[in-house]
């Protein structure tokens, strides 16, 4: 036994055995093995945090000079915009009253019921290869894998990996990201893919969109809610570019999301958690 | 020893939490170099091939925790490399600046390019090219350039440690 451990390609031979087995069990990410990344992830929090929060400072300053200029521009035209708003913000008032009156007359089910909790990004995709970010709340905070996370601008991705202090996120723009999406404007179902080359330019793509679908540059795009991971309803984002390929018979688009992945700094993760283990029971 | 495994431990959470958040700041192009294939590379340069090899499994290991998908590939691929390094490095001649950054490129070189086909190729995606010239060169000239930092900062580091162990041995 003591010669066998002396010889170094068994040794290497049984490191990359384990290496297999160990990628071939993390790779789920439900995995209790997920537990060991707080190895790393847990020390490295406080510090990340407040790397983070010095780098936001240091950058605020670099702007602020900048800021003002634009900023008194910027609030005549806001004001002007605040008052058309507020009109029509009293509009939609009276149109929720009626629209929940009308709900509770057919007894209408919420698909989800929201809680959300706030979350800063920690720490940007730590390689090239992908676009997974981490946030500062963890499974003690209530964070669990899969739940959809959003901004104030629409859709950026879902919880993948939970550790015990922060989480990871991958953003529908990574190459493994897919989303079961609908066209605003028409209603027609599509699927929203990461694709490789587009997500270093912070877009996405449309996939398998039949011939019969009337796709057009401008179109809004959201989820669609059917594949029951993201809510109904939220932004994704807008098509720019539609691209038909010669003797094929579906096509795709471009889509340029709402979100601006290279800007993002507060996200919010919705818990659905609650409802999912009501459904087991 | 007790202390060799701490300060190396403490090298490596540093190299994580840099590649993770400062890292982000000195983007070019989108593309961030990898701190760890530098550390590992030099570390495996400066010693032998078994801790070679195990400090690139260490490094590996911490780099897959950082990105969030399955844990070892990037273990096994640094693990390959630096037992490799470690095998030859005694023949090197060490002195010339420019062994470290030919060392490094290669590796990170190598290293990406099994990432890649590990993890994109075989489950089919097909933009090589695109993935070479606009992930996988970018990242390795990148990683040559911060090695001119990183090799000498290791080295002092192992001097520093190996004349504490030779005082401590001898008392």
């Amino acid at each position: 036994m003591r010669r066998l451990f002396g010889n170094k390609l068994f040794i290497i031979s049984l490191v990359l055995v384990l290496l297999f087995v160990l990628a071939a069990v993390t790779a789920g990410e439900n995995s209790k093995l997920n537990v060991i990344r707080n190895v790393i992830s847990v020390p490295l929090k406080p510090l990340q945090q407040g790397i983070q929060l010095i780098g936001g400072k240091i950058r605020d300053t670099i702007h602020y000079f900048r800021d003002i200029r634009t900023t008194k521009a910027e609030n005549a035209e806001l004001k002007i915009r605040i008052r058309e708003m507020e009109r029509e913000l009293e509009k939609v008032h009276r149109l929720q009253k009626e629209n929940e009156n009308l709900k509770k007359l057919l007894s209408f089910k919420e698909q989800y019921t929201e809680e959300i909790i706030a979350c800063n990004i920690i720490s940007k995709d730590a390689g090239n290869w992908f676009e997974i970010f981490t946030i500062d709340r963890g499974s003690k905070d209530g964070v669990e894998a899969d739940d959809p996370v959003i901004n104030a601008d629409g859709l950026v991705g879902r919880v993948s990996r939970v550790g015990l202090l922060s989480s990871k996120v991958v953003s529908i723009i990574d190459t493994e990201s897919s989303v079961s999406a609908r066209l605003s404007k028409t209603r027609d179902l599509v699927i929203l893919r990461g694709d490789a080359q587009l997500r270093t330019q912070g877009l996405c793509r449309l996939d398998y969109i039949t011939p019969d679908v009337e796709v057009s540059v401008g179109d809004k795009v959201e989820t669609s809610g059917l594949n029951s991971l993201y809510p109904k309803g939220i932004m994704i984002g807008e098509i720019i570019e539609v691209v038909k390929n010669e003797g094929q018979f579906d096509y795709y688009a471009i889509v340029k999301p709402s979100v601006d992945f290279r800007r993002l700094e507060e996200v919010a993760v919705i818990k659905t958690g609650g409802e999912r283990e009501g459904d087991n029971e | 020893m007790r202390r060799r495994i701490l300060m190396l431990t403490l090298l490596v959470y540093a190299a994580c939490l840099f590649q993770s958040t400062v890292f982000g700041y000195i983007e070019i192009l989108r593309i961030r170099p990898n701190l760890l294939i530098v550390l590992a590379v030099a570390i495996s340069l400066v010693r032998e091939n078994m801790e070679a090899a195990f400090m690139g499994l260490v490094c590996g290991l911490a780099m897959d925790t950082l990105i969030g998908r399955a844990l070892g590939w990037y273990g096994m691929c640094l693990f390959l490399v630096c037992y490799a390094i470690g095998m030859i490095n005694s023949k090197l001649y060490k002195e010339n600046p420019l062994i470290p950054v030919f060392f490094v490129f290669v590796s990170s070189l190598s290293v990406e390019l099994m990432y890649y086909f590990i993890n994109f190729f075989l489950k089919g995606y097909q933009d090589f090219g695109f993935v070479i010239t606009n992930i996988i060169l970018p990242e390795s000239l990148y990683n040559s350039v911060l090695t001119l930092f990183i090799y000498p900062l290791v080295l002092h580091i192992y001097k520093k440690l190996d004349k504490y162990d030779f005082v401590h041995a001898r008392l």
